[in-house]
């Protein structure tokens, strides 16, 4: 006893720090291993969501669109009694008018005949529907009622985006949703196996456009509407069918009975019993038997638990949640079984964007949604991959039958459940966005927090409609609380902050004006967390990493043990540092055209394995990623440069070539031909005396941008054409409190060239004299160009800054103004909200009297190719440039980055005849081609980036300063001349403040005199 | 051969490889490319002194603005930047030692995530349209009606770049100095009470101060080459390089633009070095005002 006590009073004499911080370490070590093993690898949960997802009552909706909702056609249907016509009846082509092919066309025979030879009842011919053609039947029913369309088509085009069509009955669109009909494409990939890069990580093939006939039964796409898409037909309407994307042939349509989903009991009474099945199915997400949408890719996961694992190298695993987000998409997987009986379907899924909220799924077998609890299955929300086995209310397994032979499984993202909810709060923001132009007309814009306003008087239900409107997002916000995982969803908390916001001003709605800011206006207002929420609710982002069909038996954790992802993440970090691909490498073999690209990681991919594919040149190209284009000068100067460098800043090539450091390309056999696929605006940065050197490989285009919905409402209809027409409209748009944005008001500090460019050239002025030794920005033209761009801000107003154009221009508060490329890629991407409420038009301009047009001069500049002088292989790396940029090819590369990547990833290629193939609604090309015949850059002489500075400084000094233009003008030049003799004279033009020799200037004047070949002796 | 290596000399190679490879091959190269006609691209070119020819006759822009510009900066920001340390470490060093090390960290942190805080708290204060939060301040209490362009008006943007340094000017120099005070030893003070000085301020000048000069110095040196040498400031404000109409230029931008702008890298040598006399002749100064006369 004694023994023992002596014993422990030595142990605790013993303990010190190190002994004790051991002690905790591995007993959170040990707790941490425990736990690991403890950790939720499965969510099974039920969420009831069949009510939501059909429910029609209580519809609030909004009428911005040119034709009424769905949502409101049904509650018309239902009010005027209206049902189903019960009719199953075949409109044969014969019926139709439109433009016929049959099987003896020369071109599309083939496809007629594969169609008329498997149709039972004899028809002669098949439609086509294109720009030019529609179609149109005459309703051979006599019942007046529903009726659903299935029709046969077969696409016709190869291209990205989606074949869509517009129904109209008696040339008039039943619903807002007829007039862009998806007809969804099947996309499988180009091969089964996956292709290792030159570093062992695997590519995604590219993806192959099944050109085949498939039936349609036409529904929402957008995952909005269960269902079919009901039509009410009389006797004697006429059905139209008409182009609105792609081309297509159309063969007969049918109209549909639509099945009344069973519910799972009535399914499974008539499946009959059957055994459980013992069996267990794997497919891995990447194994997709085809999809409807290109732009769903695949990303590498490093988990050691999945399928396809690699410890070093990248493995394509699991389906990428950002291109899996927009209702709509499909994916199709092939299932072999070899026992027929009943199976479980689980998933190994990851939902982490809607926060504590469920994504939906419509899970189809073999093409049909076998009951109603698979029409929208939920996923909910979780940071890490887990498994999902589904399950009833009761947490019972459901149970699909399934014989044995191959089938298939659609997933295909839908938000049913979460209709109503966008469906409020797009009505609140159309109210609240009315309510805020309402007291702007009132307040003429004026935000003063001091002035007294009396709002009551004027709007006397002002605060009672807030109020109901508070009441609608709260009630919302309760009935979507069915579908979240926890009791304070933080996805759809913001309906609550909208709400108590909505109350607060409401409650003192004389002070409405003064807080625009969080009423309609601004990053925090309630009209922009509404919209970030709708946009949300609108995104069912789901990552899939496999599939199982299994029976009874387990199927295992989702993720790794503690040891092994331990050991993997170790092996990973050491490896980490031998690991760096496409790095710009500094060796260089033999036989090889060393080629720095700076685009990212991505197109490096696709271009080398186009490279490899099609290139038939003598020597092997090497890409390598460009980190920064500092770089290029620093190997330029140890002599280590590569050939060619692709994708650099426009300005480049100049400044390479004047020190003789990149090759003139006119040289060339070829370039003529090549270049005359350019605009010619665009070559000329790449101009040095009498040489080209260098191309331009993408190229920007600056178009004018507005809000249909708001012009409309506030009483513009027609877009400004020239800038006396926008200064026409400056007094409209703020008295509503809104602008015009220009450019300018981007860029703060320097004012490029690109923001300043157009106000010179549209007024017809230049940049510098003929003889290039001076700058001619003091001309009569350019000094009135200079006068409009200072005066839009000291006389007329615009915003002198802002930060982000696409911003307020989804808030409203710049429902109009001019914007470049990148404006475009967010709006067909990321702003949802805006489909079909923005609008493209071109550049605005200057009208010239004597010309009787508009000059719509703008800048174009983005990147551009060169070779540099220390190739040794100059007629090689021609051959490389003038097959990379050629029409074919740069098409080709078009495609296949959208095609691998998705629609973001859009190929501003500079050659135009590549662009016109090019995926982009046909109205937004046909202004961008236009808007390029408009093209013009900024001509490069020794000492430039001075005229451009001076032009800023000039603006600078008027629009701050209150300078007299024609002062600041001069000042301008005396300070542009000075430094343009001084690099003049560096580069040997001039000597001692006079002219040598003359410097060639090119410009949109005499751009032409560069695009021929020279010979080269 | 043990005892060949048994040298002091071996001690010190280390360190002077180091300072060799790091610091005096790249002056030595600067040096020398100032004499040249260096575009980056091409070889190097003699010239003689042309740069420093052209520097100092032709250059307005460095005369009129650069220069001017970034003795005004280093005047204000260097000096008061220097008391400012000292106040401040003297004060913390008043307190007790937890508050002490966390207002500490507070201090010193301005000067170590200058690059982040200027992109996401100084832009946004100073926010050119009317959602800057000073902008959208005065315009709310009455004092202005439009929005003041404070990053690309000319005649806000120095005062700005004063600012935020300041803010941002309690660096390795305050550290220096906070633990100067702390170091000093507590009989001193007792002994001059007995001595008979009466208050604090007494204490400051005839015991804190000539007690912890090697610390005053080491900060007073940081504080003047941190200033010169400051030029990101600016930029990282107007966002863009040259600064509107030259108002927040400084000679660290001036090398830039020569260098990676303009391409003339033997010219934006030629500054560099002019930079570097300028530093060393400051800090010389404060040597001799500050350092130990022995």
């Amino acid at each position: 006893m004694k023994a023992k006590m002596i014993a422990w009073v030595t142990f605790f004499k013993q303990v010190n720090p190190k002994i004790i911080i051991i002690t905790i370490l591995s007993v959170v070590i040990v707790l941490l291993m425990t736990l690991s093993f403890l950790r939720k690898s499965s969510d099974d949960r039920f969420f009831d969501a069949i009510a939501l997802a059909n429910d029609y009552d209580n519809v609030r909706l909004t009428a911005v669109y040119n034709a009424p909702l769905y949502t409101a056609m049904i509650a018309q249907y239902r009010e005027q009694g209206l049902e189903s016509a019960g009719e199953d009846h075949e409109i044969n082509t014969a019926d139709m008018t439109g433009f016929r092919i049959d099987r003896d066309d020369a071109d599309l025979g083939h496809h007629v005949a594969a169609y008329l030879d498997a149709q039972d009842a004899p028809i002669m011919d098949v439609l086509l529907v294109n720009r030019d053609h529609s179609v149109s039947f005459v309703h051979p029913g006599t019942t007046n009622g529903l009726y659903y369309l299935e029709l046969d088509y077969f696409e016709l085009d190869q291209s990205i985006d989606n074949t869509q069509i517009s129904i109209t009955i008696n040339g008039e669109s039943p619903f807002y949703e007829s007039q862009t009909i998806v007809l969804p494409s099947r996309w499988m990939l180009s091969s089964d196996t996956f292709t290792l890069d030159r570093y062992q990580n695997e590519i995604q093939p590219n993806s192959i456009k099944v050109q085949d006939w498939f039936s349609h039964a036409i529904h929402d796409y957008r995952g909005m509407h269960p269902g079919l898409f009901a039509f009410h037909l009389n006797e004697g309407d006429t059905i139209t069918i008409s182009h609105v994307n792609g081309r297509l042939l159309l063969g007969n349509i049918r109209y549909v009975e639509p099945r009344a989903l069973p519910t799972y009991a009535e399914y499974l009474a008539e499946k009959g019993s059957h055994p459980l099945s013992g069996d267990k199915i794997i497919v891995a997400a990447r194994d997709m038997l085809h999809r409807n949408d290109p732009s769903i890719r695949l990303r590498p996961e490093m988990d050691p638990s999945n399928l396809y694992y690699d410890t070093q190298f990248l493995r394509l695993n699991v389906i990428f949640g950002d291109s899996w987000q927009n209702a709509g998409q499909a994916v199709t997987y092939a299932v072999e079984v070899t026992e027929a009986g009943y199976y479980q379907l689980s998933f190994k899924y990851r939902q982490y964007i809607m926060r504590d909220m469920t994504v939906f799924r419509k899970i189809k077998v073999n093409g049909d949604v076998p009951y109603d609890l698979l029409e929208h299955v939920a996923f909910p929300y979780t940071t890490s991959f887990m498994h999902r086995t589904l399950e009833d209310a009761d947490g019972k397994p459901l149970y699909v039958y399934l014989e044995a032979g191959t089938h298939e499984i659609t997933l295909e993202a839908v938000s049913y459940p979460y209709r109503q909810a966008i469906e409020t709060i797009q009505y609140v923001m159309r109210q609240i966005q009315n309510m805020a132009l309402d007291v702007k007309r009132y307040t003429s814009g004026g935000t003063d927090l001091y002035r007294d306003w009396d709002i009551e008087a004027y709007f006397p239900d002002a605060a009672d409609q807030i109020m109901s409107w508070a009441d609608l997002l709260e009630d919302q916000h309760q009935s979507l609380l069915v579908l979240s995982t926890v009791n304070n969803p933080s996805e759809i908390s913001q309906l609550k902050v909208a709400a108590t916001r909505l109350r607060n001003i409401a409650s003192d709605i004389n002070r409405l004006p003064s807080r625009m800011v969080q009423f309609s206006d601004g990053d925090s207002s309630v009209n922009q967390i509404l919209g970030n929420l709708m946009q949300n609710l609108l995104r069912p982002n789901l990552e899939l990493e496999r599939l199982i069909v299994h029976g009874d038996v387990s199927i295992g954790r989702a993720h790794a043990n503690l040891f092994v992802t331990f050991w993997e993440g170790l092996k990973r970090l050491v490896l980490s540092f031998v690991n760096n691909p496409y790095s710009a490498s500094m060796q260089r073999r033999d036989n090889e055209l060393m080629v720095w690209v700076n685009y990212p990681r991505q197109y490096i991919e696709i271009m080398q394995t186009m490279i490899d594919q099609y290139y038939d040149g003598t020597m092997n190209v090497t890409l390598s990623q460009m980190p920064d284009q500092n770089k290029l000068i620093l190997a330029n100067a140890s002599g280590r440069a590569p050939d060619l460098a692709i994708g650099v800043n426009h300005w480049i090539p100049y400044e390479f070539a004047i020190r003789d450091a990149s090759l003139d390309l006119r040289q060339f056999a070829g370039y003529a031909d090549l270049v005359s696929n350019f605009t010619p605006g665009a070559i000329i940065p790449y101009v040095f005396e009498e040489g080209v050197y260098g191309l331009p490989s993408t190229q920007n285009f600056w178009v004018t941008y507005y809000r249909r919905d708001i012009l409309d409402s506030i009483g513009i209809h027609d877009i400004p054409q020239t800038w006396d027409e926008i200064i026409e409209i400056l007094p409209i748009l703020q008295s509503y409190g809104m602008n015009y944005f220009v450019p300018l008001a981007q860029f703060s500090g320097l004012k490029p060239f690109v923001a300043t460019l157009p106000f010179i050239y549209q007024f017809g002025g230049d940049l510098y004299t003929e003889d290039g030794m001076q700058t001619a920005i003091n001309s009569e033209q350019t000094l009135k160009g200079i006068s409009l761009m200072s005066e839009l801000y000291t006389l007329y107003n615009l915003p002198k800054f802002v930060g982000s154009f696409y911003n307020h221009f989804r808030y409203g508060m710049l429902p109009i103004g001019i914007s470049d490329l990148s404006t475009y890629i967010l709006l067909q991407t990321a702003a949802v909200e805006l489909d079909g409420l923005w609008g493209m038009d071109l550049h605005p301009g200057v009208y010239h009297e004597d010309l009787d047009t508009i000059v719509r001069y703008a800048a174009v500049g983005a990147q551009g190719d060169m070779i540099l002088s220390t190739t040794r292989f100059p007629d090689e790396a021609w051959h490389f440039l003038s097959w990379w940029m050629s029409t074919p090819v740069q098409s080709e590369f078009a495609f296949l980055l959208q095609s691998t990547y998705g629609k973001a990833y859009f190929w501003n290629t500079a050659n135009l005849e590549a662009f016109k193939t090019i995926s982009m609604p046909d109205e937004y090309k046909q202004i961008v081609l236009a808007q390029w015949e408009h093209a013009i850059e900024a001509s490069r002489i020794p000492g430039n980036y001075m005229v451009e500075r001076e032009i800023s400084n000039a603006w600078t000094r008027i629009v701050f300063e209150g300078a007299n233009p024609r002062q600041a003008l001069d000042e301008a030049v005396r300070i542009s001349n000075r430094e343009i003799i001084y690099k003049m004279a560096e580069f040997g033009y001039a000597f001692q403040g006079q002219s040598l020799k003359p410097y060639p200037v090119p410009s949109i004047y005499n751009i032409h005199e560069w695009l021929t070949e020279v010979s080269d002796d | 051969m043990i005892r060949h290596m048994n040298r002091p000399a071996w001690f010190i190679v280390p360190y002077w490889s180091l300072f060799a490879i790091f610091v005096i091959i790249p002056v030595l190269a600067a040096i020398a490319l100032s004499f040249t006609y260096f575009n980056a691209i091409q070889a190097p070119r003699f010239i003689g002194i042309t740069n420093y020819i052209e520097l100092i006759t032709m250059d307005t822009v460095f005369m009129q603005f650069v220069l001017s510009n970034t003795l005004r900066f280093a005047l204000i920001v260097g000096p008061v930047g220097y008391l400012l340390a000292f106040m401040l470490a003297w004060t913390l060093a008043q307190i007790s030692a937890k508050p002490r090390m966390v207002l500490a960290i507070i201090l010193y942190s301005p000067s170590l995530t200058l690059g982040v805080a200027m992109a996401a708290m100084w832009r946004i204060i100073f926010s050119d349209d009317s959602q800057g939060y000073l902008n959208s301040l005065l315009i709310n209490w009455g004092v202005i009606l439009e929005p003041i362009a404070f990053l690309q008006s000319p005649q806000y943007l120095m005062s700005i770049m004063i600012i935020v340094s300041l803010w941002s000017s309690m660096g390795v120099g305050f550290l220096a100095m906070l633990a100067g005070v702390l170091n000093i030893d507590q009989t001193l003070y007792e002994a001059a009470y007995v001595d008979g000085i009466r208050n604090r301020a007494q204490e400051i000048f005839y015991i804190t101060i000539p007690s912890m000069k090697p610390q005053m110095l080491f900060g007073a040196v940081m504080a003047v080459v941190t200033t010169f040498q400051a030029g990101g400031i600016g930029v990282m404000l107007s966002g863009s390089n040259p600064t509107p109409q030259y108002a927040g230029q400084l000679i660290v931008n001036h090398i830039e633009d020569f260098g990676f702008i303009r391409y003339m890298m033997g010219y934006a040598a030629a500054v560099s070095v002019v930079l570097l006399l300028m530093v060393y002749f400051i800090s010389k100064v404060t040597w001799s005002i500050l350092g130990e006369k022995e």
